[in-house]
């Protein structure tokens, strides 16, 4: 696949998940914070989001996927020029990027790692329920969705609904007859699902048809801004798998990087005076192979990075335990190594907006009493 | 229950009452549905009847002639490229030209619609979905006229074959070569790599094919397999496919079995304490290895199962269907025929996936929906009501749309939620208000004898509308 390829492909989907809004009779003792999480789908390039370039190894091994318009943050970080609002943000003291950070998995398969991101645990595939659905749970915040299916992530509160632009156009909605009569005839899920959408049509509910990502984080912040609004919200970017032709200031890996920006952007705008309560943060199933293979992409990985924005952050940092890029650096000599848990950032991102403390949710969201605290580095 | 409901279970549904096997016990009811061959039908306009004719073979393509179109389309594309036009609508009006002229992935996507319609091999057609999403391709770009070939010639004319015959010809296949980028693959020790070795090219492994072909579509990560024994594999695989828009560097090149010499990592390759030849051979042999382990057959077995039966099949029935195709070495029919007749033991304990429920409405209900044959290049206002898969996507599950390589879920929890039931009974309203349905829902639930509770949930309907959507989405209809 060619240049030309890349922009034909830039059908790149995103759906979005609002949830946690305030169970009513309750909104005194809830948290004001909320959280946005960005899951990126396929495995994402740590090393060309966020390039190291203070590391002399880094040259050699990325001769042909630098970007040269990458933007300076320090003398060792440089920027991918796709995150322009990400960037003024982390000049305006309020976005951090941590690296050489991984969820504790290492075996480079997709659908385990995609697993893991969302449930928060080491084994794959051992749990039904996520980690911000069990947050939410501790928290006492009920929630809804706003996308086609649930994610995995917001999974174990009782109370999900779900809603999501349809452009089935002209198609006019279920008569209250039909959805009671079916709600009465079905058991089970499809029996909540029937309900739910009975509530909706009686409480009359009108929502925006846009399904682009930055025009779904708009929206998700618009509605998370209000006091009865939800407190979480999830938006999935897909591609980032780049085992072939990546791209370097352009191209297919430019490209998604683009839609994470208007992600954070559109959370911004729509979030307005409560981007102040708000911490947004993407979560990747691993990173990728620190030497570019034979197709000018990257094969999978472990470490990767991770990036943070929102006004609980009180400034703006890097953070990074660098492990370095020679050979005998890299895990299995062939990766960037994590060397923070990825959960730990979840963890420190919970604590801030839902204000539940480090051990309850180091133990009963991710099961790993030993998790690091980095709350202080992070929002200290 | 009996033939009437299993129709519905492991196939699409009744077309009419002229169906052979009424009486049938269960196996006499899947050995005569599985001797039905897949054959391409569809209704050539959506004014026209419901009742199907042979897909035209106007419309029908060949292997080589679909990559000479997606040669040919790269080359108008390029010469397109080279005018410089700064008039982006122009530039958009001839590239729409060269994609009707070229291109015909839309019409391999009505076929596929209007089969599964249509078609009284509903059974079979139906394993051929599911063979099709466990050997997932997508549209990539490069790929996207081959893969009416791969589901029509490789898929549906495989499925009374092997299973080693079949994993080969998925492997080998150039949508799947290109899905997964081995075409971009390099063995480093190939005249390529050679060649460009300490000068100003990149040439090297991709292992993505590798990785899923253990992973996804046979021994699966239980197997225990290493990072090295995933590059031997992309090694194994290395000189399979390339890339259609650039020269072909072989004269003549066969693409059924496109393997270029030139890009093979040379020498034997010894994994899983097993060598396998140098050169082309080396696949075929890595395939069959790969489908008689044991881990593959238990995986598939209960895979079968979860596709027509219940996500958490019986162990007993995993273990049967392991059985026939140890004894079988793997011949698709009985595999096929052992599956089937265990699933009609479990009722009610499955979700229709989104797709094959709204291919379901339509064929019971004899609607003319999506644009007849004879339409499929005519924008019509309503464009989105009547394209298989731009609604296809409105449902949820996206053949052929760009997705991950492990398919549509078997997990009903991933997809299930309010918002799905809300698209189906838009589905519902969609298809009596443009689709022309040929049957009245009385008339559906004569013909496909649904039970007394379903009836009782019609009547609560106070129209045809309505009582439309209350049997397309009862209890019985969406769980088989």
């Amino acid at each position: 696949m060619d240049r030309r390829n890349f922009l034909k492909l830039s059908t790149a989907s995103a759906s979005a998940c609002l949830t946690g809004f305030p169970v009513h009779g309750l909104t005194q003792s809830l948290p004001q914070g909320r959280i946005c999480l960005i899951i990126l789908e396929g495995g994402l390039d740590g090393l060309a989001a966020v390039p190291a370039v203070g590391d002399p190894e880094f040259n050699p091994a990325r001769s042909e996927l630098y970007a040269q318009n990458a933007l300076e943050i320090n003398p060792f970080f440089a920027l991918h020029p796709s995150l322009k609002s990400f960037a003024e943000m982390l000049f305006n003291g309020e976005a951090a990027i941590i690296h050489a950070t991984a969820f504790p998995y290492t075996k480079r398969s997709h659908f385990e790692g995609q697993n893991l991101v969302e449930t928060g645990l080491q084994v794959p595939f051992s749990s039904e329920t996520g980690w911000l659905g069990r947050a939410m749970d501790l928290a006492g915040i009920a929630g809804r969705a706003l996308s086609l299916d649930t994610p995995l992530v917001i999974r174990g509160t009782n109370d999900l609904a779900n809603y999501y632009p349809s452009s089935i156009t002209g198609s006019r909605e279920a008569s209250l007859t039909v959805l009671e009569a079916l709600s009465a005839f079905h058991s089970g899920p499809f029996s909540d699902s029937v309900a739910v959408l009975r509530d909706q049509q009686m409480a009359n509910s009108s929502e925006p048809r846009v399904r682009d990502a930055a025009g779904l984080a708009l929206t998700a912040g618009q509605a998370m801004r209000h006091d009865e609004g939800p407190r979480v919200s999830v938006i999935r970017v897909n591609d980032f798998d780049t085992h072939a032709n990546q791209g370097t200031d352009f191209g297919r890996h430019a490209r998604q990087l683009a839609i994470v920006d208007e992600v954070f952007d559109g959370y911004r705008k729509g979030l307005r005076e409560k981007w102040r309560d708000t911490i947004v943060l993407t979560a990747t199933e691993f990173g990728r192979t620190v030497y570019e293979n034979g197709s000018a992409g990257t094969d999978h990985g472990y470490g990767s990075v991770g990036f943070l924005a929102g006004g609980l952050l009180k400034q703006s940092s890097v953070y990074a335990n660098w492990p370095g890029l020679s050979r005998r650096d890299l895990y299995e000599e062939r990766d960037l190594w994590s060397t923070l848990d990825y959960r730990a950032v979840c963890a420190a991102c919970i604590e801030a907006a839902l204000g539940l403390e480090h051990d309850v949710i180091a133990e009963q969201i991710f099961s790993e009493p030993a998790l690091p605290r980095v709350f202080n580095n992070l929002f200290g | 229950m009996g033939p009437v409901y299993w129709q519905r279970k492991l196939g699409l549904g009744r077309l009419s009452d002229q169906d052979a096997f009424y009486d049938a016990s269960k196996s006499e009811f899947v050995d005569a549905n599985l001797a039905l061959p897949v054959r391409f039908t569809g209704y050539s306009s959506h004014l026209s009847t419901a009742a199907s004719v042979e897909w035209p073979d106007a419309l029908s393509y060949g292997l080589e002639d679909r990559i000479q179109r997606t040669i040919d389309k790269r080359t108008a594309e390029d010469a397109i490229d080279e005018q410089r036009l700064d008039d982006e609508q122009e530039r958009s009006l001839l590239r729409q030209e060269i994609r009707k002229r070229y291109s015909v992935m839309d019409i391999d996507i009505y076929r596929f619609f209007h089969t599964g319609q249509s078609t009284n091999a509903d059974v079979n057609f139906r394993l051929s979905v599911f063979w099709l999403n466990h050997f997932t391709v997508a549209d990539v770009g490069p790929n996207r006229e081959l893969i009416g070939d791969y589901w029509g010639d490789m898929i549906c004319g495989g499925l009374n074959g092997s299973f080693k015959d079949l994993l080969y010809r998925a492997i080998s296949h150039p949508a799947m070569l290109t899905y997964l980028d081995n075409i971009y693959s390099v063995g480093e020790n190939s005249e390529r790599g050679r060649e460009c070795r300490g000068r100003n090219c990149t040439a090297g492994l991709n292992d993505n094919l590798a990785r899923e072909l253990l992973e996804l579509h046979t021994v699966t990560p239980n197997f225990g397999y290493s990072e090295q024994d995933i590059k031997v594999v992309a090694n194994i695989l290395s000189g399979w496919g390339f890339i259609f828009d650039k020269p072909a560097p072989i004269e003549n090149p066969d693409y059924r079995r496109a393997f270029v010499d030139y890009n093979a990592e040379p020498g034997a390759k010894e994994v899983f304490n097993t060598s396998f030849s140098a050169g082309p051979n080396g696949l075929r042999e890595l395939t069959d290895f790969l489908a008689e382990q044991d881990a593959t057959i238990i995986f598939l077995s209960r895979k079968l199962l979860q596709h027509f039966a219940t996500e958490r099949p019986r162990q007993a029935d995993v273990d049967a269907v392991a059985r026939v195709w140890r004894e079988t070495e793997g011949d698709l029919q009985s595999i096929h025929r052992e599956a089937l007749i265990r699933s009609l033991d479990y009722e009610g304990q499955r979700l229709l996936w989104p797709s094959q429920w709204a291919m379901s409405v339509l064929r019971l209900s004899h609607s003319t929906l999506f644009k007849g044959f004879n339409d499929i290049e005519i924008d019509f206002m309503e464009a989105i009501e009547r394209d298989p898969v731009r609604l296809q996507r409105e449902l949820g599950d996206s053949f052929w749309a760009r997705r991950q390589p492990n398919g549509f879920s078997y997990a009903t929890a991933d997809w299930m939620s309010s918002e799905h039931m809300d698209r189906r009974l838009r589905f519902a309203s969609l298809v009596q208000r443009g689709g022309r349905p040929e049957i009245t829902t009385s008339d559906i639930i004569e013909l496909n004898q649904f039970s007394d509770s379903t009836r009782d949930l019609v009547a609560h309907g106070s129209s045809e509308f309505e009582k439309f959507a209350l049997l397309t989405c009862s209890p019985e209809f969406l769980e088989v």
